[in-house]
């Protein structure tokens, strides 16, 4: 018991600790077995499908914005575990059983499940029928998403019946996202931001919208490893290494659109001069005297300001480029 | 089982039990328990065969301009319009997918899918990606072509201590464009092996191409140039995901090498200040990224979800290093080793967990650890280097490493308090450890309640208001050369106070609404200098109106301001600076869309306008404002597509796009307008663009109405 197994120089696991992993494994491989099937008496009450599947729903359903969910994936039949795979549920393996659906009119026509926000059925149980299928996504993590909390349906955003789902194509994505997220749509017009106006990245190359481990829901692990999937030339290690960078690019770079170059936070030199107080130019007190037209011009004002001579503001890997001019 | 898992004690089985019971799955009707014998599905209008849809067309873009071709790789003059997107089925579940979008442009994408639905799943992708900064822009250098990364000046240049004497500048100044163009090609495979497992493997790469505003700075004077970029970046990803009943796994090797082809840049020095005739920088090395990443998540018993994620990865580059100067004369020796030998190891470790175990109780929580540790062995220049290539500083030095080890918290309840009104309170807490920093640990702690209303389905109103303190008053060790009554912004006491609000609303059938709006202030009220404080209010909000079928008239709007206030020291004796900064933008958007208008026409009409303003003004003894940098951003589309039959539509369309700003970074700046910068000469953004377009889409095959079995 009090063996210790090692890994690498990092990593202890003691016996004790591995005996309760191994109990809380056993737990969870449970979880993995096969469903038992549904009781005699549960079924006995079950409420009933109809008798022909998607042909009685066909009836009356047959309007065009509804038949075209056969050019999606949900319809396949060579697919056995879509809803219309062979011997699925059809239309009601999302909308649930429609027997009495299907005997019943007028107004006492009983209801089905339905999607969207002005369907009438809670949302968690719209989304209950989704996530039956879906919830194995490995990349998602929806129940701790801001979306589940905030009581969004799937069908707020897909729309499951439409033979193009505009949430998932790059370039209409963010039309579906700005429905919501009015201030990014405002922020996409800003004159320095990434092309989601111009429809070359959509919402989802940085975020998950299904719920992720990090803060704000990104896909990748950090902040830094967000934007390095896209720029790796900013990644490191440089030999000089510029420490806000290190650490954050946001603290800098507003990744949403800003109204200064580069998508910085603040116009150059005063957002260097948050951060650097050195005697010397550093410190000066940069003015429109420094501007064309001014008295007296300046390199530390106009173009690039500091970068015009610190060119390396992510870090230099020259063995000179200690104050990342080279 | 005591011979199988002797390290198990009794109370651990007690907690496999536990853990078994609790996550017990929630028992619902599968397809195998229905009676669907009678389902034959005879007016299902599956697909099957195959059907393509092709536009074609010409479009004319009014005029060049670098902002907006920028991305829409719209230049100037005349375009082919080309689209196409189609699939072919077959019965037994095989299908090709493909689409191509702006192919007659430089922004162009494409995808073709084939796989068998359920099971195998290959991709092919292109994506090209136009990057367009300048086209005003002007300069004396030449790249050469046969290295790909020296800047030359023309024969016969004149240097001089000013670019008033750079007696040739203006006879060899030639017009040079800034940007790049990026393609990538990607190959995506997923295997599903059984109902639970499955395999992916993804490879892309990324070759970026073009150029950049390249700048060097000589002491004195400083030079703006085309600075060549020539980079490819490969990235691979590959591993397996498994899904049960209520848990799933994914395990995820994932590789980025970043292979640049320029290794450092040099160019001639036009000014004489120094006596460098030459410079030289070092480019972005190549690197390489590796990551191990399992994630997990798992359904429990009492609504409880986990998820978890690890990250183990590992970042390294061993690109040569240049020599300390391209002024042999000043050269301090040789190198201490031939390339830094970069190695960093970056970990994530994250579980979250959100549990409803009564009606009206959720909590969510978080709890996350970053480590970023370089571990690159120290290389000291011990003869010293070379300032700018034109000094040799004889201090020994060692560059510093920088590593932290971030540990978040989070923790939130609510409560519905009666039907569709739940409060909630959470609280956060966050400590950064860095290493060779001024501050080696801040620590924040934020806690917030608010309110979320659902009254009924289509509302739904959240406002939070919190607090979050952030302290790093333990220890303090700037930079010997740095002003000690400095902060840096990241690393100082900071006080904020905060508000949401979102508001999502349907108040009739027809009419959709959504509200946006956020209040933030910062006071950093220990920092004697530096960041003092700072405020950011936004609101924006859309209402889209549905009066009838096929008929949606939207109008957007926002509204945002963002102030701040430093304070500096300079001179001898100090003197305070304060400089104050109010950036303010707006935005309005009205459109509509009509399809299907009489069953043959469809019309959309876009307006968007966006405003913004930056003004700083300045205390430095006496006050000071800057000029307002503006801009006025207009865009107006219009299309109308008409139906001529059941396949082929015609579509017309018109844009009209306008930028006006103003910077006073740029205004006026040529090449030699400033004694010391021999600048690049880029002009403010300002443009104003027609775009005329008539295409052509015609669907082949049709929707299919093939009854199913």
């Amino acid at each position: 018991m009090t063996n210790t197994i090692h890994f690498g120089r990092r990593l202890r696991l003691s016996g004790r600790a591995l005996g309760t992993a191994l109990a809380v494994a056993a737990g969870l491989v449970l979880i993995g077995a096969p469903r038992v099937s549904v009781a005699a008496d549960d079924q006995a009450t079950a409420p009933a499908y109809s008798k022909k599947g998607a042909d009685t729903c066909l009836k009356c359903h047959d309007d065009a914005n509804l038949v075209s969910i056969f050019k999606t994936k949900h319809a396949q039949p060579g697919n056995p575990d879509a809803p219309f795979g062979h011997g699925q549920l059809q239309c009601e393996a999302c909308h649930g059983p429609g027997g009495l659906h299907a005997t019943t009119k007028g107004k006492d026509r009983a209801p089905v499940i339905n999607f969207g926000g002005k369907s009438g059925t809670p949302v968690a149980v719209q989304n209950k029928q989704c996530l039956g299928c879906h919830e194995g996504d490995t990349k998602h993590q929806w129940a701790a998403s801001a979306h589940d909390a905030a009581n969004v349906a799937c069908a707020d955003c897909h729309s499951s019946h439409a033979a193009v789902d505009k949430v998932r194509k790059v370039g209409s994505q963010q039309e579906i996202c700005f429905t919501c997220h009015a201030t990014q749509k405002a922020n996409a017009l800003k004159p320095y931001a990434h092309p989601l106006r111009q429809g070359e990245m959509a919402c989802s190359s940085c975020h998950e919208p299904h719920g992720s481990t990090t803060k704000a829901a990104l896909k990748a692990a950090t902040i830094n490893e967000t934007c390095y999937s896209c720029h790796p030339d900013q990644r490191g290690p440089f030999v000089w290494e510029h420490a806000p960078a290190t650490e954050n690019c946001a603290l800098c770079h507003d990744s949403h659109g800003s109204i200064h170059p580069a998508m910085l936070k603040q116009r150059g030199p005063f957002q260097c001069q948050q951060c650097h107080s050195v005697q010397g130019h550093p410190s000066v007190a940069y003015g429109p005297s420094g501007i064309v037209g001014g008295a007296a011009p300046s390199t530390a004002v106009l173009a690039g300001n500091c970068t015009n001579c610190h060119t390396q503001v992510h870090g230099s890997n020259h063995p000179s480029g200690r104050s990342l001019t080279r | 089982m005591n011979g199988q898992f002797s390290g198990i004690r009794s109370r651990n089985v007690l907690l496999a039990a536990a853990v078994a019971a609790i996550l017990s799955p929630i028992q619902v009707a599968t397809a195998a328990e229905v009676d669907t014998s009678e389902w034959k599905c005879t007016q299902c209008p599956f697909q099957e065969g195959g059907e393509a849809s092709v536009r074609l067309g010409y479009g004319d873009v009014s005029e060049d301009a670098a902002k907006f071709a920028d991305y829409t790789g719209l230049d100037g003059g005349g375009y082919l319009i080309a689209d196409i997107d189609g699939q072919t089925r077959t019965e037994s579940g095989w299908y090709l997918a493909y689409e191509g979008r702006k192919l007659g442009l430089d922004s162009r994408d494409g995808v073709m899918t084939i796989g068998k639905e359920g099971v195998f799943k290959a991709s092919l992708s292109y994506d090209a990606i136009t990057k367009r900064t300048y086209d005003d822009t002007m300069s004396p250098f030449t790249l050469s072509q046969a290295t790909g990364n020296q800047l030359s000046l023309p024969t016969g240049w004149v240097r001089a201590s000013t670019t008033a004497g750079m007696t040739q500048l203006a006879s060899t100044l030639k017009p040079v464009d800034i940007g790049h163009d990026r393609e990538k090609a990607g190959l995506s495979l997923d295997w599903r092996l059984s109902k639970s497992f499955g395999l992916f493997a993804n490879f892309s790469r990324e070759d970026k191409e073009g150029n950049r505003v390249g700048t060097a700075g000589n002491f004195t004077t400083a030079l703006q140039m085309p600075e060549p970029i020539d980079s490819a970046t490969n990235t691979y990803e590959f591993g397996f995901n498994w899904t049960g009943q209520a848990a799933h796994a994914r395990l995820a090797y994932y590789v980025q090498k970043y292979d640049n082809q320029v290794n450092g840049v040099s160019w001639d020095n036009p000014f004489t200040t120094f006596s460098a005739t030459s410079g030289r920088m070092a480019t972005s090395p190549d690197n390489e990224s590796k990551q191990l990443i399992l994630s997990a998540g798992v359904r429990l018993a009492l609504d409880t979800s986990l998820g978890f994620k690890a990250v183990m990865g590992s970042v390294s580059q061993d690109a040569a290093l240049l020599p300390y100067t391209i002024t042999a004369s000043l050269s301090p020796g040789a190198l201490p080793r031939a390339s830094l030998n970069g190695d960093i190891s970056v970990n994530h470790y994250a579980l979250t967990m959100s549990s409803r175990p009564f009606d009206k109780i959720r909590v969510r929580g978080a709890m996350r650890f970053d480590d970023r540790n370089d571990d690159t062995p120290a290389i000291t220049f011990a003869n010293g280097y070379v300032e700018s290539d034109m000094g040799r500083m004889l201090a020994s030095v060692t560059p510093q490493r920088y590593s932290y080890k971030r540990r978040q918290g989070e923790l939130e309840g609510e409560y519905e308090v009666l039907d569709g009104i739940k409060l909630f309170v959470g609280m956060r807490g966050e400590d950064l450890k860095r290493s060779n920093q001024d501050v080696d640990k801040t620590t924040e702690g934020t806690g917030y309640s608010g309110l979320r209303i659902l009254p009924a389905a289509g509302v739904s109103l959240t406002m939070r208001i919190g607090e979050t303190h952030r302290d790093a008053a333990d220890a303090r060790t700037p930079e010997s050369w740095e002003n000690a009554n400095f902060w840096k912004y990241n690393q100082a006491n900071r006080d904020r106070d905060f508000l949401d609000i979102k508001l999502a609303w349907t108040p009739a059938e027809s009419v959709t609404l959504s509200l946006d709006g956020s209040a933030a202030n910062d006071a950093y009220t220990l920092s004697p200098y530096g960041l003092k404080e700072g405020s950011d209010r936004r609101v924006a909000a859309n209402v889209a109106w549905m009066p009838k079928e096929g008929l949606t008239v939207y109008a957007d709007g926002g509204y945002q301001i963002m102030q701040a206030t430093q304070t500096n020291q300079t001179g001898t004796p100090l003197s305070t600076w304060t400089a104050e900064h109010e950036d303010v933008y707006k935005t309005l958007g009205l459109g509509a869309k009509w399809t299907n208008i009489g069953d043959k026409w469809d019309v959309s009409i876009d307006y968007a306008r966006a405003e913004s303003t930056g003004e700083i003004d300045t205390v430095a003894g006496t006050a000071s404002s800057f000029p307002d940098n503006t801009t006025d951003f207009r865009s107006l589309r219009i299309g109308v597509a008409y139906r001529v039959n059941e396949a082929l539509r015609v579509g017309v369309g018109y844009r009209q796009e306008k930028l006006e700003s103003a910077d006073w970074a740029l205004q006026g700046l040529q090449p030699a307008t400033v004694a010391t910068l021999l600048a690049l000469g880029a002009d403010p953004y300002n443009y104003n663009v027609d775009v005329i377009s008539l295409s052509f889409r015609y669907d082949f095959g049709g929707p299919k109405s093939q009854k199913g079995e």
